[in-house]
């Protein structure tokens, strides 16, 4: 009944001419919401956007993660990552989680480093920085940290994932006041705060995911610095004394070695 | 290490150090001291903590069934031990985020190496390792790295582990 009494109302609404409509005031309940916010999905164009325009910067993040064991306990950790990015075709990393680990692009050649293991190993390379992001995913297995930042300003953003999209208002994160956003992709939930003043930098990023009952979460903070005082020589990776080369395990599913 | 070499460590380091603090400006080193970060442009020093001794942990904590998720649109999230559905956006991938263990290098072959080992698979038990491993001590943990697998004992067996560097 009270199903019928509200499909009627509906049909009513649909009925009147659409000026009366948009005067009318919305009741509480009665229009929810699109899934996705297009405004929310701009936001995160926009920012991807100015991303895209930065030629250099440098960013500092420290992740907190989840790791689930068997029986569902969670277990956190903390890691953290330096990236200096010229673009298009440089890149330096330093991952320092449980142990130190290197990366050198200077768009030739891309570089491995494992400084306790003292071995490296070396691949040619000389695609963009997404399509690097790519190569590291499909050929080898690793991920990039905050490698998502590459992604949002590139052309092909994969925002047609996003099954629902929300303003949650304004935070601050680290001093700088934020704009609050949620977002939900496929099994993940996520949720981004960029500066609401000043340019639109992403300050934090969390991520739940969904495909385990124990949602384990990640939490990034991101500081940035837009005026990095790096020199183009340090993307090009020299051996250190003793170093030992090695061969990159390929996933043998995906491809051959390039 | 004795107490009297660490000091002539400290002393033989504050030494190496004093010549090249006394030409910085007063203003530089003050820049330094605020910007601790600066370390990274400097190589990573090798085995950091390196004295501090360790015990190994848990067996239980190697049982993983999901991997921190850092990233959305790039995601390998990893279940070794029960195949259910894992992926986010494109198909699981089978290694850890940038945060974990894993390393390429660590499960990569040396050059010029002619043995293919297949990795076995991290929480497998196993009572002997293979011929061809090499001990390799860390952490106060000796394991058994045998090309992609690396091995940590455990009582009288061996469980596989993601490499440990």
């Amino acid at each position: 009944m009270v199903r019928l009494l509200f499909a009627g109302g509906m049909l009513a609404l649909l009925s009147l001419p659409c000026q009366v409509t948009a005067q009318t005031p919305p009741a509480p309940g009665q229009q929810a919401a699109p899934a996705v916010d297009p405004q929310a999905i701009e936001a995160l164009r926009g920012m991807g956007r100015f991303l895209e325009q930065q030629k250099r910067f440098e960013i500092r993040t420290t992740v907190m993660g989840e790791r689930v064991l068997a029986d569902g306990q969670k277990l956190q950790h903390t890691a953290r990552a330096t990236l200096e990015v010229e673009r298009p075709r440089h890149l330096r990393i330093l991952t320092e989680g449980r142990k130190p680990r290197e990366l050198f692009y200077n768009g030739q050649l891309l570089t491995l480093y494992s400084p306790q293991l003292g071995e490296y190993s070396s691949v040619p390379f000389d695609g963009s920085l997404e399509a690097l992001v790519e190569r590291l995913e499909q050929y080898y297995g690793v991920e990039l940290p905050l490698a998502d930042l590459f992604i949002w300003g590139s052309p092909d953003a994969p925002f047609q994932r996003i099954s629902s999209a929300m303003y949650a208002g304004q935070a601050d994160v680290d001093g700088v006041l934020c704009d609050h956003y949620a977002f939900r992709q496929g099994k993940a939930d996520w949720q981004l705060w960029i500066a609401a003043e000043g340019p639109p930098l992403p300050r934090k990023l969390a991520i739940t995911y969904r495909g385990d009952e124990a949602r384990p979460q990640s939490v990034s903070l991101i500081d940035w610095k837009l005026s990095p005082a790096f020199s183009g020589q340090r993307f090009t990776f020299v051996p250190p004394a003793g170093a030992r080369q090695v061969v990159l395990p390929v996933r043998a599913a995906d491809a051959k070695q390039p | 290490m004795s107490e009297r070499s660490r000091f002539s460590v400290l002393v033989s380091a504050a030494l190496c150090a004093l010549p090249l603090l006394l030409p910085a400006a007063p203003a530089a080193a003050g820049r330094a001291l605020q910007k601790p970060g600066k370390a990274v442009h400097a190589k990573p020093s090798v085995p950091k903590h390196a004295d501090v001794p360790r015990r190994p942990a848990d067996a239980r904590t190697a049982n993983v069934r999901s991997r921190s998720v850092n990233n959305v649109n790039v995601n390998r999230n990893v279940n070794v031990d029960v195949d259910r559905d894992i992926d986010v956006d494109r198909d699981g991938c089978c290694y850890g985020g940038w945060d974990d263990d894993y390393h390429p290098v660590a499960t990569a072959v040396a050059v010029g190496a002619t043995v293919a080992v297949t990795a076995a698979v991290v929480g497998s038990i196993v009572n002997s390792v293979p011929a061809n491993c090499v001990p390799v001590n860390h952490g106060g943990v000796v394991y058994q790295r045998c090309g992609n697998t690396w091995y940590q004992p455990q009582g009288t067996q061996f469980i596989v582990v993601n490499p440990p560097y």
